[in-house]
């Protein structure tokens, strides 16, 4: 075929495709195509949704947009190397969604479609989200070479924005007439007294004044370093006021923070099985049944260090209430921020996807509130009901829903929906606006509102979102490096950090040769890479 | 009880009837009266041997009471070693939920057809490599043994399954590892160690053939190598799961032990940014469904051992000692 038939020829295709396409939507303007027709989408298999193939969301949303899914479902935690393999053997579906492995990367190599013309064209509900976050979007997605691969997913969850919390017991601070701590020196004195006054009041001196778990969001140095320097357990980094990357675990100030936390440990303020307990144990010591013996713990929710609600006849967990970080000698006093709204690389069309364009009109239907609302909270009648007139939401604001919270084992595998696992814009109002009653006393110790109300009161005061470092985009080379240092840095952070609080490293003696360690574990370049990517993408 | 003359056990017709000799002659003249050291090396040897069992023991005896408990009893750490508040919600969960008795059923089934796929390659090629006038049984034997030490990586096996056509089939799963090369030598060692050759030079007068002399004379008399076979196989195939994450793609077709692991692990993340309820629900269910999980995968080994037991020591010494 010589080239000026060809180009006639390919003018006509997207001439007919684009009045089909325009017809469709004169119809109604959610429905993606006339014809029907079908893409494999490879998502999560996570244990809490049944076979997404019988999933009464995808089929409500299928009769919607006349589009049939071919759900492939890979266990989550082999995604990499399943999606890995997939696409070195060229076995590729039409999309990924929640199993995206480098997006960027494989963008650029082809693997995955360009979006940024579709996005221009169809994207109806894409750029409604590009204006709510303009000082996000598209900048926050986009790839070093200006492209777009992927598609965020929107979760402005309030309370995982402050993941490194931690919870004190209120009722002993009562008991023993305790003021609630401000400072380090004022919660070394709330710790000392629950170590010495029996607030448990057994007469035995079992009590645990502060502890936490070797997991994320529950390492008990990550929560209190935070009186020192900011402190991100994931990449160690914050940016100073001068826009500057900032390597805190080599700081003067990080030293100080551990040589505070070991001597809190040296005289059992903080129990030291806390370093290296497992989550599981944490809340076995929580749940004794003889006796409450946690003065306060590092953890997400409370539920992690007692038992929740639920699960207990004495509603433990009404006890606690957040701690808020404690306020340094060098007025260091800061609240992690660990997340925007934004959750990159949700989304891409790869390059086996014959039809992109209807592809790129059904995900981007993912984002539109109706749709949200079925995908994230489920079926009406099932999962929640529609509020009534004036009723509120956890944010004041009129309610959307009613959830229904399904509590006992069957009905927590329930597949009338996929919450979490596929795209969708669930926007802070959507999140809070579920209904909450307060005038109920009971509302306030149900989960979300609960959440709410504990990171608003305990945690939001304290955050400062200037020193967080939104993901960044790098090139090929870039991500393999910084991948490569970031694993070991971790590992020899975490690992040096439980050694000096021990005393198994000395603090004094032993940090320089921590710190040529570093060097040798390519710190600088580390920080190098990281700020020349943050320069480029935000600056 | 070990006695100072334990070496009457050593008689010609076998430890089976060990028993009861030792009581006829306790009967005809009393209790075998032992030696100071003796009692001292009973005593200790009981102890031991106590301690071994309780290790042993211990951990499944936790796991039965666990699985009979109500989940946040063992949460909280008050189940030790009776059920506390018993409780069978986990098992009704299971055997309610069509999703779990699907993946169970798909194992059962890829068990059968793994095993009973081992069984003929292994035997075919283990008996040819047994017989001692086959020409190039030592070639083959080479070729065997090489890829006990040598693979080809995931991605080129990956890319050999899927251009086979094998991808989300249970063949992916049965094929590719049809022959344990050990399993191979333990069978050989055993067919050249317990089958006479002389039986064969018989069998031929009689004008028996080859693969019929294989079924009509070798297999009946190979009972403990079989049991044993079965058992390595079957037990490998229903504790596998790196494959069928691998291979399998369709939902309807994962096996038990994927759906295990992933509600004992997916619990455990690292993940900075999550949602409590998304956590809270998997961690709900890994408390509700742990023990009864492992309780039940567990059951149907446990279940066949014992068809098998009596061969399996006799099985896999013949064929590893005298090789």
């Amino acid at each position: 075929m010589n080239k000026p038939r060809c180009q006639l020829l390919a003018a006509l295709l997207s001439l007919m495709l684009l009045t089909g396409a325009a017809s469709a939507f004169a119809e109604s303007a959610a429905y993606v195509t006339d014809e029907p027709i079908t893409f494999e989408v490879v998502m999560q298999d996570v244990t809490y949704i049944g076979d997404l193939n019988e999933n009464s969301f995808g089929k409500w949303y299928e009769d919607r947009t006349n589009v049939h899914i071919n759900y492939v479902e890979v266990p989550s935690d082999i995604v990499t190397e399943r999606v890995n393999l997939m696409i070195a053997s060229d076995e590729l579906p039409d999309m990924f969604i929640g199993t995206v492995v480098q997006a960027d990367v494989n963008g650029a190599r082809g693997v995955f479609k360009a979006l940024n013309g579709l996005i221009d064209e169809h994207g109806v509900e894409t750029k409604k989200l590009f204006d709510e976050y303009p000082e996000l979007l598209p900048g926050m997605i986009t790839a070093v070479d200006g492209n777009i691969y992927a598609l965020p997913s929107i979760n402005a969850c309030y309370h995982c924005m402050h993941s490194q919390r931690a919870w004190i017991n209120r009722d002993w601070m009562t008991t023993l007439g305790l003021e609630y701590p401000n400072t380090i020196d004022e919660f070394e004195a709330v710790l000392r007294a629950f170590k010495d006054g029996d607030p448990n009041g057994n007469g035995i001196a079992d009590e645990v004044p502060f502890t936490g778990a070797n997991q994320a969001n529950q390492r008990i140095y990550a929560f209190l370093l935070n009186s020192f320097v900011p402190f991100y357990d994931e990449w160690y980094h914050y940016i100073d006021e001068s826009g500057t990357l900032q390597f805190a675990a080599d700081d003067e100030a990080f030293r100080d923070g551990l040589r505070w936390i070991k001597k809190l440990i040296d005289e059992g303020l903080v129990d030291v099985m806390g370093l290296t307990q497992t989550p599981d144990q944490l809340v076995q010591l929580g749940s004794d049944p003889a006796a409450i013996l946690l003065g306060g713990f590092t953890s997400f929710t409370w539920w992690q260090g007692v038992p929740a609600d639920v699960d207990s006849s004495d509603n433990r967990s009404r006890l606690y209430s957040g701690l808020s970080p404690l306020e340094g000698p060098d007025g260091v006093r800061h609240s992690v921020t660990t997340s925007t709204a934004v959750q990159r690389d949700i989304a891409v069309i790869t390059k086996k996807c014959a039809n992109p364009e209807a592809a790129f009109k059904w995900l981007d239907q993912l984002y539109n509130p109706e749709v949200t609302l079925r995908s994230q909270v489920g079926e009406l009648g099932v999962n929640y009901d529609l509020p009534p007139e004036g009723a509120l939401g956890i944010n004041g604001k009129p309610a959307l829903y009613i959830q229904h919270w399904l509590g006992d084992g069957e009905t927590q595998r329930l597949n009338t929906r996929m919450d979490n696992i596929i795209m969708a814009n669930r926007s802070s109002d959507f999140r809070l606006g579920e209904m909450a009653d307060f005038n109920d006393p009971e509302t306030q110790w149900s989960q979300e509102p609960r959440l709410y109300q504990e990171t608003h009161d305990y945690f939001v005061p304290y955050e400062n979102v200037s020193y967080y470092v939104p993901p960044l985009a790098y090139t090929e080379q870039e991500g393999a490096d910084v991948n490569t240092y970031q694993t070991h840095l971790k590992d020899y952070v975490t690992e040096s950090i439980v050694l000096f609080l021990t005393g198994n490293k000395d603090l004094d003696k032993e940090w320089d040769s921590y710190l040529s360690q570093l060097s040798a574990l390519h710190v600088d370049e580390y920080t190098a890479i990281r700020q020349t990517a943050y320069d480029r993408q935000y600056k | 009880m070990v006695t100072a003359r334990g070496k009457s056990a050593r008689g010609s017709s076998g430890y089976r009837d060990l028993g009861r000799r030792l009581s006829d002659k306790a009967k005809r003249r009393g209790p075998i009266r032992l030696t100071p050291a003796d009692t001292v090396f009973n005593v200790i040897m009981y102890a031991a041997l106590a301690f071994v069992l309780i290790i042993v023991a211990y951990p499944l005896i936790f796991v039965l009471s666990a699985s009979f408990s109500e989940p946040y009893a063992v949460i909280s750490g008050q189940v030790w070693l009776y059920p506390v508040r018993f409780s069978t919600v986990g098992y009704t969960t299971i055997f309610r939920d069509a999703g779990l008795m699907r993946t169970f059923l798909n194992s059962v089934h890829v068990t059968a057809l793994g095993t009973a796929i081992n069984l003929m390659c292994t035997v075919m090629a283990a008996y040819p490599l047994s017989v001692k006038t086959f020409v190039g049984r030592g070639v083959f034997m080479g070729i065997l043994s090489f890829t006990m030490f040598f693979g080809g990586g995931l991605i080129p096996f990956f890319l050999l399954v899927r251009n086979l056509g094998l991808y989300n089939t249970y063949w992916a799963l049965v094929l590719p590892g049809a022959i344990s090369v050990y399993n191979v030598i333990v069978a050989r060692t055993f067919f050249s160690t317990s089958i006479p050759y002389e039986l064969y030079e018989a069998a031929e007068l009689d004008g028996c053939s080859d693969i019929y002399y294989l079924i009509r004379v070798v297999l009946p008399l190979s009972a403990p190598i079989l049991a044993v076979l079965v058992m390595y196989y079957a037990v490998g195939h229903w504790n596998a799961y790196f494959n069928h994450m691998i291979f399998l793609k369709d939902k309807a077709k994962f096996t038990f032990q994927i759906t295990l692991r992933s509600i004992l692990i997916q619990n455990q993340n690292s993940d900075m940014m999550i949602d409590a309820s998304v956590l809270q629900r998997q961690q709900g269910l890994a408390d509700l469904l742990k023990y009864s999980l492992i309780v039940v995968s567990s059951t149907p080994m446990l279940l066949l051992y014992p068809f098998i037991q009596k061969h399996f020591v006799k099985g896999v010494m013949v064929g590893a000692i005298k090789g």
